[in-house]
């Protein structure tokens, strides 16, 4: 029996909230999983920023290393064992990605990179230059950039000790030292970075990131750079997680490339439900093309998020827009045009097709944007073909009028969306009305495919991959450039072919990235290029048998080491990016840190009855900045919106800012699910008061009219000047129901009487949450006893949806 | 009528001296003198307790029908706060605050049909083998004839009032009581003790949208009179650190007196007769001890009962019961002393 752990490479995301697994929200095990849920919360009661936490599961596999099915925990006993690190203030600047010069056979890159030296690869020094290694300059004795390292021991629980934190500290001292010399030479100490915590849980292991906590050893230095900061830590980090599993005389070391996982922690999602428009999962597929039947379901997911960053970003919500086109062949009455492979359909298609963007980068004169050294003279001769989708800046950002200054989807996509321009495709034979639907459907794929306890173990290493962004690499959001290559890989094979029957989805594969060995790590931990490093270093390092090839062999923080420093400068500053014309406006990375969002203070004020349908649609459409959802030097006294103060206060601000969440819109003429950006300060002057319990169906025993469930809550405050609403889940947005009749008395007296039944019309239906507030003012400002029943009146079955009473 | 036992008084007491004897097979009736709308107080139980309930198998009733609670702080006339943190405890880390009304109503479907609705007892008879007790409600007169007669009735102690027996103050501490809207101001653990100039007061949470801050102060106090307006209180409270910023800055609030004194009758038991819960001996409530008292007593209450019926009345209640509890109360005399000169309260 072999056993190997999953997911193979695991994300966790930072939040100040605690590290607890009823205060986190868990990384999603099945893709698309969390798409729709409308009840998710991503602040804690007290308005922290929930951490997103990685748990990871051991499975048995077939002698080919198929996973078969979870290991049962009771059966053995299980050590699980985490060794992180942080190594960007050790690593290089970032200019932009080194592998853009290169020749290779990877099928990410178009040729052209190469052939036409479209966006070289620029040449990089380390970042932190005055911290030297003395055994290179005056034949001294000390490497003090092994400082730099956050590299804490590697940490350990089982059954018998279940929870540990990952203590680090930066500058870290070195081996048998008790003090750093870095921080000595400044007058000042180590601070403690501790990069995470870990949980054994039942068997499993839970890996809960860092609190999200940046600063410099000086306190007075500024973060000005958007990704090099010397002086500057964060508590990102990645690393190996493995695990020693004993079964009755049996011992099992899952240590190396091919069973142990590996864990990185990112920045938040703001936007968890909204999905990157390219994903790395589309990279780690695209590194080698392999030949796809292909069907609906492998076109159809760049088409959808393309559409639904409508939610994060104005340019995917106006005209033109890939939206806009969506609502036309809807209008028309065409929409099933998109999944049908007949001729008359090719019009279609090929108008489609062509509003897309080549991956081959061949030269176009699409509209420059201007570089960050100003003249006048942006645009003689520039922009004379339209904009092609999506509108992202790309890789070659760096250089005016490259092709490559916009993003392509990769060539795995585009691939696919040739075959269907030509009607090479298997259709989608059922009737769908609109996007919406052929996401759900597909969903549904995924869920179904994850009762496969084989299919389980992969689809968990998908769904994290397909929450990262898989580019333009500047450096990116979680990961970045080195992911789309083959050399990151220990292996990366089609294992199943399609998630479910005719639907591929690109398959599922195994994915194991390629780590040094524990002799190999402490040879090469350390490693780096010297003064400089590029793109020369990367085209000899992938080179098999060439002394750089340690490169891709790797040790802990080798995955993050690459990303800026500190993350809140990227996130903070990816933004907008302007350009001469004024629409459309091109964007980063909106899927994770969004651009323009629907509040849901808009959703709040649509949801007057009082409003007419004009007034409705003007609120919907007003999208407000998404920095503005918190005061990154947006709102207030000194309010200044310059570029230097977004990357200063995001530092301390990032963890206030909205997530953009899923939540039912009850508002006629707009989408039921909208998804909508809410704040930690929303979550703070709220009261939820618990009245009644969700009431599971049941037969009626009793003749009807019968109170079945009651529940009395005595000396309840009720508060003069707040909005109150009964709602069935303790957020205030939970559809709300009893079959038959809802009863609500305040010190004795019925105030509410409300029958979903209709009149015992055979339905129930249940409502929007239910604002009582009119109800209540007689009371306000005293202290009541209620009384909630719900009522059988109709006979049949009873039950109940859960009730709370939410001020605010 | 007939039974083995008859328990005066439908309190915690009551009602769970005779869910302890219906486990042991012992026939009990409770006389009720009907509903009455307590106002929730929020009584907290220690850990320590929790032994005690799960040993008596209703450990998981008290749990269905309360919260968690992790500890307390309190500032005892001292410049610190010290921290309980009940995790320190070796069995249950975690006490419970009852919701007392709901307790009630659960215990009281293990025994619905042993209780009796009266208007008053018009008389009691203890001289004979088996005791009678005659009781009238609106209609007509009932005697009811059984072993042994449990005074439950808390501090009011009908029973013992009624053939003679005397309280004992043993402080006249009184409580002021008033119902607040939650402010911003965090109380660790949802309690909280703190002392003032005149007494010591404590906060406690009782729900989601309301605490419960009470006073404890002497009736002998020259200014326990002006505890009973809450306008005074911001200035009663002024030199508090905690107490006085759970107060909210506006409104006005309504406050109830209780006697919260430190009592004991001459007699806990007789011949065929015994007190239990506040009855039998009623603390000061710095102790939070109420409702661990009235548990602790209807175990030893419900041991005893079991043999003096087992034994056909042969054994002395007074020297297996009253003198255990006396010196339960003694100690906690003691203790409260040693407590009190801490402090430089004006009593």
């Amino acid at each position: 029996m072999k056993l190997r752990i999953y997911p193979s490479i695991g994300i966790a995301r930072l939040g100040n909230g605690p590290a607890k697994k009823d205060d986190v929200v868990f990384t999603p095990e099945i893709p698309w999983e969390n798409l729709y849920d409308e009840n998710l919360e991503f602040y804690t009661k007290n308005g922290a920023l929930k951490k997103q936490a990685q748990r990871f599961y051991i499975y048995e596999c077939d002698e080919n290393g198929i996973p078969i099915k979870k290991l049962d925990p009771s059966t053995c006993n299980i050590e699980w064992t985490v060794e992180v690190a942080n190594k960007k203030p050790f690593w290089y600047d970032f200019n932009n990605s080194l592998d853009l010069s290169l020749q290779t056979k990877n099928q990410n890159l178009s040729p052209n990179f190469h052939k036409n030296e479209i966006a070289p690869g620029i040449s990089t020094s380390r970042r932190n230059p005055n911290v030297l290694n003395q055994t290179l300059i005056n034949s001294g004795d000390t490497n003090y950039r092994k400082e730099l390292v956050n590299s804490p021991k590697a940490v350990s629980v089982s059954n018998s000790h279940k929870n540990k934190m990952i203590g680090g500290q930066f500058p870290f001292p070195l081996e048998n030292e008790t003090d750093s010399k870095i921080a000595s030479a400044i007058k000042t100490t180590s601070k403690r970075v501790n990069l995470g915590a870990i949980e054994y849980d039942e068997g499993t292991l839970i890996f809960y990131p860092g609190d999200g906590i940046s600063a410099a050893l000086n306190p007075s230095d500024l973060n000005t750079d958007f990704a090099d900061n010397s002086n500057w830590y964060d508590d990102i980090c990645d690393g190996r997680v493995t695990a020693r599993v004993t079964i009755g005389e049996t011992i099992y070391e899952l240590n190396n490339a091919e069973s142990a996982a590996w864990i990185a922690t990112a920045p938040p999602d703001y936007a968890p439900q909204i999905q990157p428009l390219a994903t790395m999962y589309d990279l780690v597929s695209g590194i080698h093309i392999d030949n796809y039947e292909t069907d609906f379901s492998s076109i159809f997911p760049v088409f959808y998020r393309l559409y639904r960053m409508q939610w994060v970003n104005l340019s995917d919500f106006l005209s033109p827009s890939f939206r806009e086109t969506i609502d036309q062949i809807i209008e028309k009455g065409e929409f099933k045009l998109l999944f049908n492979n007949s001729n008359e359909a090719k019009p279609l298609r090929e108008k489609i097709f062509n509003l897309f963007r080549d991956p081959l980068y061949n030269y176009n004169n699409e509209p420059i944007i201007p570089s960050k050294s100003i003249t006048d003279i942006t645009n003689i001769g520039s922009g004379t073909e339209d904009i092609k989708y999506p509108f992202y800046p790309g890789d070659g950002i760096n250089y005016p009028g490259s092709p490559a200054q916009w993003f392509a989807i990769p060539p795995i996509l585009y691939e696919e969306l040739k075959k269907w321009r030509d009607g090479n495709f298997k259709p989608l034979e059922k009737d769908f009305k609109d996007m919406e639907d052929i996401g759900k459907y597909y969903r549904e794929q995924y869920l179904e495919a994850a009762k496969d306890t084989s299919k389980s173990a992969l689809l968990m290493t998908k769904a994290v991959l397909e929450t990262l962004y898989g580019g333009g690499f500047h450096p990116g959001v979680e990961l970045t450039w080195p992911m789309r290559h083959k050399e990151m890989y220990k292996e990366n094979t089609l294992v199943y072919p399609e998630v479910t029957n005719n639907n591929s989805l690109f398959g599922l594969r195994e994915i194991r990235i390629n780590t040094a060995s524990k002799k190999e790590q402490t040879e090469i931990f350390y490693n780096d290029f010297g003064f400089q490093m590029n793109s020369d270093d990367v085209r000899d390092s992938i080179q098999p048998g060439n002394p750089k090839n340690w490169l891709w062999k790797n040790t802990p923080g080798d995955l993050t080491k690459w990303m800026g420093i500190p993350w809140q400068s990227d996130a903070g500053s990816c933004q907008k990016v302007f350009l001469d014309s004024q629409y459309p406006i091109p964007a980063w990375w909106a899927a994770n840190l969004p651009v323009d969002v629907l509040t849901e203070e808009s959703l709040v004020a649509m949801r007057n009855t009082k409003l007419v349908p004009n007034t409705i649609e003007y609120l919907y459409a007003n999208r407000s900045p998404w920095l503005m959802t918190t005061d990154t030097g947006y709102v207030g006294y000194h309010a200044e919106g310059g570029y230097l103060n977004g990357l200063i206060n995001m530092v301390y601000k990032w963890k206030n800012i909205g997530v953009v969440a899923a939540r039912k819109a009850h508002v006629d003429g707009i989408p039921e699910t909208v998804y909508v950006a809410s704040e930690s300060k929303n979550v703070k002057n709220k009261t939820t008061v618990f009245l009644g319990k969700a009431y599971p169906n049941k037969k009626v025993t009793l003749p009807p009219p019968n109170i079945f469930y009651s529940n009395t809550r005595e000396m309840i405050w009720i508060p003069l000047g707040k909005e109150a609403y009964l709602s069935s889940n303790s957020e205030g947005t939970g559809e709300v129901y009893v079959d038959d009749v809802l009863e609500l008395q305040i010190n004795g007296k019925t105030i509410l009487n409300i029958d979903f039944s209709d009149g015992c019309s055979g339905k129930i239906t249940p409502t929007s949450p239910i604002n009582i507030t009119s109800f209540l003012e007689a009371y306000s400002n005293s202290f009541v006893n209620i009384e909630i029943n719900y009522i059988d009146n109709c006979g049949g079955a009873e039950s109940s949806s859960e009730f709370y009473l939410i001020f605010k | 009528m007939k039974t083995d036992v008859l328990i005066i008084g439908k309190g915690i007491s009551g009602i769970l001296l005779s869910v302890l004897l219906k486990q042991k097979g012992i026939n009990s009736i409770i006389l009720d003198k009907g509903h009455k709308n307590a106002l929730p107080l929020s009584e907290t139980i220690p850990p320590s307790t929790l032994t005690l309930l799960n040993q008596l198998g209703l450990l998981a009733i008290f749990e269905e029908t309360s919260s968690k609670t992790y500890g307390y702080q309190s500032k005892w006339n001292s410049e610190t706060i010290l921290d309980q943190n009940f995790f320190n405890n070796s069995t249950y880390k975690y006490g419970l605050k009852l919701n007392k009304q709901l307790l009630l109503k659960q215990l009281e479907t293990l025994i619905t049909k042993n209780i009796i609705t009266y208007d008053v007892i018009k008389d009691i008879n203890l001289n004979q083998k088996t005791p009678l007790l005659t009781i009238k409600d609106k209609t007509k007169n009932d005697t009811i004839e059984s072993n042994i007669i449990i005074d439950a009735t808390g501090r009011n102690r009908i029973l013992l009032k009624q053939i003679g027996i005397p309280s004992i103050d043993y402080d006249d501490t009184f409580a002021f009581i008033c119902y607040v809207p939650k402010n911003e101001q965090y109380v660790k653990y949802g309690f909280f003790t703190e002392t003032f100039d005149n007494g010591w007061g404590t906060v406690s949470n009782l729900n989601e949208t309301t605490r419960i801050i009470t006073l404890y102060v002497s009736k002998s106090n020259m200014h326990s009179n002006s505890f009973k307006l809450y306008k005074n209180w911001h200035q009663m409270l002024s030199n508090t650190q905690i107490l006085k910023k759970c107060l909210p800055n506006e409104g006005f609030f309504k406050v109830m007196g209780k006697k919260a004194n430190s009592s004991k009758p001459l007699h806990i038991a007789g011949k065929n007769w015994l007190a239990i819960g506040d009855a039998a001996i009623a603390f000061d409530p710095v102790s939070s001890h109420g409702i661990s008292n009235a548990i602790f007593c209807c175990k030893k209450a419900s041991e005893i009962i079991e043999k003096y019926i087992r034994e056909e009345s042969s054994i002395n209640l007074k020297e297996h019961y009253e003198d255990v509890l006396s010196m339960i109360f003694k100690e906690y005399l003691f203790q409260k002393e040693k407590l009190y000169n801490k402090q430089t309260i004006m009593y």
